[in-house]
Order: structure tokens, then sequence, then C-alpha cells
């Protein structure tokens, strides 16, 4: 029997911290000994921790580490379709199969993040208007029950299942495989472009006109600035770059770039020092050094910026921080009106209450998946991270309401403090279609998770 | 005898790894694979195994075999090293990697496991060695490309528990004390022919130390694995990882008996 540690953990936004019983399988039979251990309440698989609020946390019950478990079990170098344990990461994908010329498909804003994971938030990256979620270029999934046994879900053999898997926070089952498809790319370089943009209208006129059409595109907003400043921003396109575009030296061998040492925060800092002031200069600081124009970078720097910096949460001090995702979605027939007054609502009632976000994130969204749970639809989704401070609930509490009135949605992966209530209000009728295929799949409620009895997913 | 083959990098040398499902072993095969040596993975599960090599030639373009064997029947060791040798041709490098700890009190209650902790940590390691010995390249036929790396090796993972006896570790770490003077002997007398260090990791990140009380300045296996090939590049006769417990060891050892005696470790 694998040993049960009793640990607290919290996840990347350091907010809530809880008590767990944690186990960490390195072999099936532990696995699936971990998955029906008696002495556990529940159990919920957890990778590598990167979802921000409570959605990797089992209070005072069982957490399945899978970090243990990252093999890849099969590859083919013709089609890209891969075969790997839950626990493998995108990063440990990308450090094999570029060099190979193969990318995941999707990859959100971390390289830290499991395919367990990946599929569990069925999460999307800055090709989403073009490329959906990750859910899309997934084949199969195999599934442990509460019994340990296992079983491979396809969209084919149980169309119900596999999209209750995807996006289902991992309540269907603990997740063992994943088969998916990478993607060939040209080379491990990016043709990145730079614009400015004065304010949101201007922002979003340049989605429309330009940035749309990138394979993958992103606005960072400046939130402190508010009245004709509002919605300050720099846009960011981007496209996999060919070979004849690199510098001489990279030509021979497009898919490989130049490693870049990792550096990280060592400390907590206080945390006063995260606050209006410094964030302001901050963010001056970022839109004046964005230079407009196009340049030719390493994936890393345009995927992945942050994880350069390891630890790079420990800027938020010991009380951690939300990060806050909303989808504001378009009208049926397409028009943005209505979704781009709700998102100025956001960033007016953001300047005003003067919380500092460091990360304030704007991006189209393409077309719904087929999760019943996933969180894209088509419209504008905003991701903020705000340092937890007395009074932020309260605040996050009125941009849910903005959310429920203009149609939209929360990110189930980075919330902490969602109610209940609010949730289904802006769930409606797919929650209890997800519900039903859960309790199918799962009818003695083995599969649990902080966040699920905080939202009311299982009974 | 099976294996995951492919396209080899050549060049790479051949390596045996016992105990190779285990997570400091999981992480020098990784390390090795990355280089490009061909590896013949050893273990009791066979599934894991069968796993642990499919991961290892699709992540390095790599051939790794594997082998089941459970390490406490000697009597199949000799038909074992026959048929690893046929897989391998001759061999450039062994690691012993296999490990079995109960704790003091289980052990002190239950023989069996006291044995099992001698047979799985000391026994194996001597029989097997013997038995390689005869299929182990000569020095300077090694596959590997610089001249240090021609020389074969064996390598023992071994612990610090080795160092004193302590009160509340002392089965688990006679068998390991057992091991380094086996090792330290079979250097002086493979000297010049092949390379043999010990290495000793403090307490590491495994499934062994998961969870138990009082773990500190505890190392990754990807670390221990990273010194532990180092040191066999170097041809090291001891080495300790991290590098700390080097000293910390050497004040242990240092303290003079009727003191240490008194207390309790």
């Amino acid at each position: 029997m694998p040993r049960v540690h009793d640990t607290q953990l919290a996840c990347w936004g350091r907010h809530p911290v809880e008590a767990v019983r944690a186990l960490r399988p390195e072999k099936w039979g532990d696995l699936a000994r971990a998955v029906t251990d008696p002495d556990l309440p529940t159990v919920l698989a957890r990778g590598l921790g990167r979802s921000y609020g409570d959605a990797a946390l089992n209070r005072d019950a069982g957490l399945v580490l899978t970090e243990r478990l990252g093999r890849v079990l099969s590859f083919d170098p013709d089609t890209g379709r891969l075969r790997a344990e839950a626990g493998c990461s995108l990063g440990e994908l990308i450090d094999r199969f570029l060099p190979r010329g193969f990318f995941p498909p999707v990859v959100p804003g971390t390289r830290f993040v499991t395919l367990g994971g990946a599929v569990a938030g069925d999460v999307h990256g800055k090709n989403h208007h073009a490329a959906g979620s990750f859910a899309s270029y997934v084949h199969r999934i195999e599934l442990l029950d509460a019994q340990g046994q296992p079983r491979w879900v396809s969209r084919e053999d149980d169309p119900d299942a596999f999209h209750a898997t995807t996006g289902g926070m991992g309540l269907t089952g603990v997740i063992r495989q994943v088969e998916l498809d990478l993607a060939p790319v040209p080379s491990a370089w990016i043709d990145q472009h730079t614009e400015r943009a004065r304010n949101l209208d201007h922002a979003l006129e340049l989605f429309e006109s330009t940035f749309d059409a990138f394979t993958y595109s992103v606005a960072w907003i400046d939130c402190l600035s508010g009245g004709d400043k509002l919605g300050r921003s720099v846009l960011l396109g981007g496209e996999h770059a060919q070979p004849d575009q690199l510098a001489a030296k990279h030509r021979a061998r497009p898919h490989e770039a130049p490693r870049e040492r990792s550096r990280s925060v060592p400390i907590d800092f206080p945390s006063f020092a995260l606050n209006s002031m410094s964030v302001r200069a901050f963010n001056a600081a970022y839109y004046a050094r964005a230079k407009p124009g196009r340049t030719v970078i390493d994936q890393r720097r345009f995927f992945h910026p942050l994880d350069g910096v390891l630890h790079w949460n420990r800027i938020y001090g010991k009380p951690g921080f939300q990060q806050y995702q909303t989808v504001l979605p378009f009208d049926a027939d397409g028009n943005r009106k209505g979704a781009t007054a709700a998102l100025r609502e956001i960033l007016t009632r953001l300047a005003k209450s003067q919380r500092a976000s460091f990360l304030a994130v704007l991006k189209r969204f393409g077309d719904e998946g087929e999760g019943l749970l996933s969180f894209p639809k088509p419209g504008w989704t905003l991701t903020l991270d705000l340092p937890q401070r007395d009074g932020l609930d309260k605040l996050l509490r009125e941009l849910d309401a903005i959310t429920i009135d203009a149609g939209g949605r929360r990110y189930l992966a980075k919330d902490a403090s969602l109610t209940r209530e609010d949730f289904e209000r802006m769930e409606g009728e797919r929650l209890e279609t997800f519900k039903a295929v859960r309790t199918r799949l799962d009818p003695g409620g083995r599969f649990s998770s902080s966040l699920a009895r905080r939202l009311g997913l299982v009974p | 005898m099976s294996g995951a083959s492919g396209s080899s990098v050549g060049g790479g040398r051949r390596v045996v790894l016992i105990g190779a499902t285990g997570s400091i072993a999981r992480a020098i095969a990784a390390q090795l694979a990355a280089r490009g040596d061909t590896l013949l993975l050893v273990a009791r599960d066979t599934e894991e195994l069968a796993r642990d090599a499919a991961d290892l030639h699709h992540r390095f373009a790599i051939t790794a075999h594997t082998a089941t064997l459970d390490v406490e029947h000697p009597e199949t060791f000799d038909g074992f090293v026959r048929s690893a040798s046929e897989t391998l041709g001759s061999i450039d490098g062994l690691v012993f990697a296999q490990g079995f700890m109960a704790s003091q009190e289980d052990g002190e209650r239950d023989h069996e496991l006291a044995q099992r902790t001698i047979d799985v940590n000391f026994t194996a390691c001597v029989r097997l060695t013997l038995a390689f010995a005869p299929h182990l390249a000569g020095a300077g036929e090694g596959k590997g490309k610089t001249d240090r790396a021609r020389t074969p090796f064996v390598c023992f993972v071994s612990s610090v528990a080795g160092d004193r006896g302590r009160a509340s570790n002392f089965i688990y770490g006679s068998s390991k004390a057992g091991l380094n003077a086996f090792a330290q002997g079979l250097r002086q007398s493979w000297r010049g022919r092949t390379s043999v260090t010990v290495v000793k990791p403090g307490f590491t990140d495994t499934a062994m130390t998961w969870g138990l009380p009082g773990m500190f300045l505890v190392a990754s296996p990807e670390a221990v694995a990273g010194d532990t090939l180092r040191a066999i590049d170097r041809g090291r006769a001891v080495a300790y990882t991290p590098f700390f417990w080097r000293w910390i060891m050497l004040i242990i050892r240092l303290v003079p008996g009727f003191l240490y005696d008194r207390v309790k470790l």
C-alpha cells in the first residue's frame, strides 16, 4: 500500500491552503491501490498544481499526485499521435518532441501543466480563436473508476463520458493515460507581431482588423489606467516561423532553440510590495518597452515568459492571490456590442477599485468546444491576477454579476471563490447534463474535490 | 528478454540497470538515455519495465531492453546473466539501484524482513557482480566516445546509512555497510580494468521516504542521478549526494564511541 502523507497544500494562487491526504504512486499497481484506499473518504488526481484556486485540492480527503507517472508510451513520428501517462507535462513533450518537429496543438500560459490537468481543465491557449481548446486534439482518455478498473473513453465509444471528462475537473475518475495528436511545426521560433493600443476601443479594433488573423493572439492590458486611457494595452500576435525567417546560424536546425536558464523568486515578497504604485510603474515600463513591429523569438519567450521565473507566485506574498478569468460572449450572430459593454464595465470597476492586477490578459475566444463543462465560448475573455486582500471577494462577486448579466461564465481552473448560486446561473442546463453523466460514471461518489463541493458539482 | 528497439544513437555504451523501476534508477536511466546509451532495464515487475522501456525509447530515441528478475532468487542469476550478455554483447556498465528498507522495528519483529533487507541490498549485489565479471568489456574496449567513458564501470547506489550503524536503522545500514566494503575491495582488485563507484545518497525523494516523518534536506532523484553519472564519469571511489552529506557523515563517524553509544540517532 502506498504511504499516505498528511500535509497542507495549495494551488498556484496559494489561496486557499488546505489539509489533504496525499499519495504519490510510481507504479500502476500503487495508483490503483491509492484510488481504492478504503481509508480515504474520496479521491482526486492532482498534477503539477498549476490551477489557481481549489480545483486540485480535496480537503481532508485523498489527493493522488500523478507527477511520478508521466511516461510516454507510444509515439508515431509519421502522424504525431502520442500516448502518455497523465502526469507527463507539456513542457516535457516540448523538450523531447520539438527537436523532432512536433509541438502541443494547444499550450496554456505555463508549460508546467500535465496532460491529465490539461484534459480535466480543457485548457486553452493563445490560438483558441483559430484552433479551439485542448480537448479538440485528444483522441482517447483512459480513466480509472472507483474500483481502480481502467477503461478507455473516446468520442466514438462513449461521447458523454468523453465530454464529461474533458473540462470535467477530474470528477469522472482518475485519468491514467491520454492519447492526443501533436502538431507538426516548421521551427522552434515564433514570428511575433507587437502593437500598442491607446485604449480599449483601439485594442478591440486591432483584434478585429489585424490580430484575429494570427494563429496566436493576445492582449496585455494595463488595468490601472482609467478615463480615456482605460484598456490601454499591448497586443501580441504570433505565427510559427519558417526556417528561412530565422537567423542564419539557426536555419540548419530550425527546431532547436538555445536553452535559457531559469531564474527563481527565492522568498515571499512582503504583501505591501505589490501596490497600485509599484504595479503602475511596472505597467508604464512594460507599455513603453513594447516596441511595435515584428521580431522572431524563441517559442519559450512567446508562450511562457513567466515560466522563466520559477515561483513567480511568491511576489504576491504569503496571502497569495486569486486569478479571475471570465468570458463575455458575443451574440449568436457574432455581434460584439454586449460583450464589449460588459468588458468596459469590468475594466472601469477594476480601475476604480485601484486593486493592482499585474497580469491582465484579453483575448478573443473562438468556437465553443464539446466538453460539457468546458469554459471557452465565442466572446472576449479577460484574465486578472488579484492579490488576496480584504474586500477582494466582494469585488469578484460584482464582476460575477456583470458576467452573469452578459451571459458569460467563469474558468473553474482559476477559481477559488465563485458561489454555488452564481455558478448555477452561469452554467444553466448543461450543468444538469454534466451531473447526470458524472453520476453514471461514479455512482458511489468516489471522486470529489474542494471546488466540486463548493460549487455543488458532486452530491 | 524483450526490447523496445528502434533508431539507436551510435557510439553509446551498453549499460545494465538492476532495480530499474525505482525512482533514482528511472532518473539514472533517463540521463543515460539522453546520452544515447543502450540500456537493459532489470526489475521484478514486467509490465512496469515495459512501460519504462517504451518511455525511454520514445523520449530519447534509444534502445531499451528489459529483463524480469527477482533479486531474492540467486539461483536464477547465472541464467539471467547469460541471457543479458547475449542481448547486449559485451557490457560497458553495471548499475545497482535496487533497494529494500523496512522500518527497524518491523525488521526486529519479523526476521524475514531483516533477511530480505540483506538479500536485496547486499547479497544480490555480490552475486550478480561476480556473475557479470566475465561479461564486462575489457579496459579500453568500451564503446564510449571519450577515453574515460571507455573504461567499463560498476556503480552501486548505497546509502549514507552504511557509514555508521544507528539504533534507528541498523539492519538496513548494515546491508549497505557490507556493500560498501565489498565495493572497496572490488575497486582495488579490478584496478586498471573496471572502475568501481559507490554512490551514497542522503535523504532522497522516493517512494521509500515519501511521507515519512523526520526527513530533511531531501534531494530529488534527478539531482542524485546527475551526481551519480558525474561520479561514474570521473571514476570516483565514493560520492556523497548531495555533496554536503560527506561532511555530515564525517562528523557522525568522528563522534567518539563512548558518546555515540549514549545518543539515539
